[in-house]
């Protein structure tokens, strides 16, 4: 009952390799952060945490809310909050491995946390569609002209700059935070972080931010909660939830002996890896999430508007 | 007797009130200096984080294929970075030809910052990929590059690039 075949893959393989989820093995239950999924039952044991209604009506952005609850209305699977994978997990696996990279960069040493605290863009790709797209939330600006928010035309530079988790998902999930994306490519929010919203309102409009919501459209909950929401935590989420331990041997440790040399770089780079299970050093370049295709660190040539477009005001000026 | 415990317990009454304000004042003054603390980390926060464009020159072009022994090369922030046996890089060297766009004296730490860099490791490169080519073939030396970049302390996160003497490329 616990092993499935997945489609072009190999035989044998156990459901939670399928989906990645500890399994209680007292209860049979796999754990999805937010609920306990039955897989004898084919479903979730408490409904879907997730309000479309609630989200719509708290929503910063209307337009936003407004794409997302179409999206949600126009599929009754959706509707069942029980289900798991739109009740159609066979479809949903996958089979090319074309999916959601979480691109991240660490803060630069020496810099402060006045002056960096990282960066976070994000890739998708629908399978079946093959339509793909990157976004990339850039403020711009200088000192005498302050006001402007771009989306970065992403190339290969920049993804070289970058670590990588890249998430499995389906074709639903896919198509709704690329419909997510194309929105946000005909409005985007101002970049706005003060005391209070960073603090107290939580309505901050970052690179860190606007890629969680996107994410969240297609059911990815990488936000930590409490705000401001930084791309290290973000990105410690994400590895906690999807980081490949198993591919990357120097991480599994829980209780490695500190101030061990990296054997990536010896003498570049003294690495401490105490605490590597939580905090997982990150390397430039690399892919630390399932990418059985390739498809993190090279460039998306064909990806959808994958050009430079400007903002003022939350709307286009190019 | 009654008037002396009356004046004992005013006084005791007036010096708790007296420490009330004061510890008031301590945890007002500590909330304020607290938010101005927090209001000034991230306007400095802001200010670094704004992409900025500025102008380069390429200096030169070169094709890069990484194999089994050779995979891995400096990066933008001067550190080692990791690359894909196999994969091949479009390189366009670049120098950056000001930080106008930055006031004083962070302007000229960063001007500093960046010659010591180009002493260090030679002048700044943008890998292009495969699907990029176009952009690699068309650009020649001496063309002029518009830079998107942001700061970070002395350092620089260049952000995009753009051939402003072939804008086709």
């Amino acid at each position: 009952m616990t092993t499935c075949l997945r489609a072009g893959g190999h035989a044998g393989f156990n459901y939670t390799f399928l989906t990645l989820k500890e399994r209680d093995i007292e209860t049979g239950l796999d754990f999805f952060e937010a609920r306990y999924y039955a897989s004898t039952q084919g479903r979730f044991t408490s409904i879907d945490p997730y309000n479309i209604v609630m989200e719509r009506q708290f929503a910063t952005d209307a337009k936003r809310a407004e794409s997302q609850f179409t999206v949600y209305l126009s599929n009754p699977q959706r509707w069942a909050r029980y289900t798991y994978a739109l009740n159609n997990p066979l479809l949903y696996t996958d089979p090319h491995g074309e999916d959601v990279t979480i691109y991240y960069r660490p803060p630069v040493e020496g810099a402060g946390i006045s002056q960096d605290q990282g960066h976070m863009l994000i890739y998708v790709r629908n399978d079946e569609t093959g339509e793909s797209a990157y976004y990339d939330y850039i403020a711009t600006g200088d000192y005498n002209n302050p006001g402007t928010t771009r989306l970065n035309g992403v190339n290969q530079g920049r993804i070289d700059a970058h670590a990588s988790i890249t998430i499995e998902t389906t074709a639903s999930q896919e198509q709704a935070i690329l419909d997510g994306i194309k929105g946000a490519q005909q409005s985007s929010p101002d970049y706005s972080v003060s005391t209070s919203q960073a603090l107290l309102t939580h309505t901050e409009s970052t690179c860190t931010s606007n890629a969680i919501k996107l994410l969240a459209l297609g059911g990815i909950n990488v936000g930590t909660g409490a705000m401001p929401q930084s791309p290290t935590a973000v990105w410690l989420s994400a590895f906690a939830q999807f980081g490949n331990r198993e591919a990357n041997s120097i991480i599994t440790s829980t209780a490695a002996p500190s101030g061990v040399v990296s054997p990536r770089f010896p003498g570049n780079r003294n690495v401490t890896v105490q605490g590597y299970d939580t905090r997982p050093q990150v390397d430039p370049g690399r892919e630390y999430g399932h990418d059985p295709r390739g498809q993190a660190r090279v460039l998306d040539g064909n990806a959808t508007n994958n050009y430079t477009i400007d903002f003022r005001g939350g709307k286009r000026v190019q | 007797m009654s008037s002396k415990a009356n004046s004992l317990a005013a006084s005791r009454s007036v010096r708790w009130i007296m420490i009330g304000i004061g510890v008031l004042a301590i945890v007002g003054l500590s909330v304020y200096l607290l938010q101005r603390a927090a209001g000034d980390t991230l306007n400095s926060l802001n200010e670094a984080k704004k992409g900025r464009t500025t102008k380069a020159v390429v200096k030169a072009k070169e094709y890069v294929r990484f194999d089994e022994k050779n995979h891995s090369y400096i990066g933008e922030f001067g550190k080692p970075m990791e690359a894909k046996p196999g994969t091949e890089q479009w390189r366009i060297y670049y120098q950056i030809d000001n930080f106008d766009q930055v006031p004083e004296p962070k302007r000229s730490e960063l001007l500093r910052s960046e010659e010591a860099r180009i002493k260090q490791f030679g002048f700044r490169f943008y890998p292009f990929s495969t699907p990029e080519k176009a952009f690699y073939d068309k650009t020649q030396v001496g063309d002029q590059l518009e830079i998107l970049y942001r700061y970070m302390g002395d350092e620089k996160e260049i952000i995009n690039v753009r051939n402003l003497t072939h804008p086709d490329g």
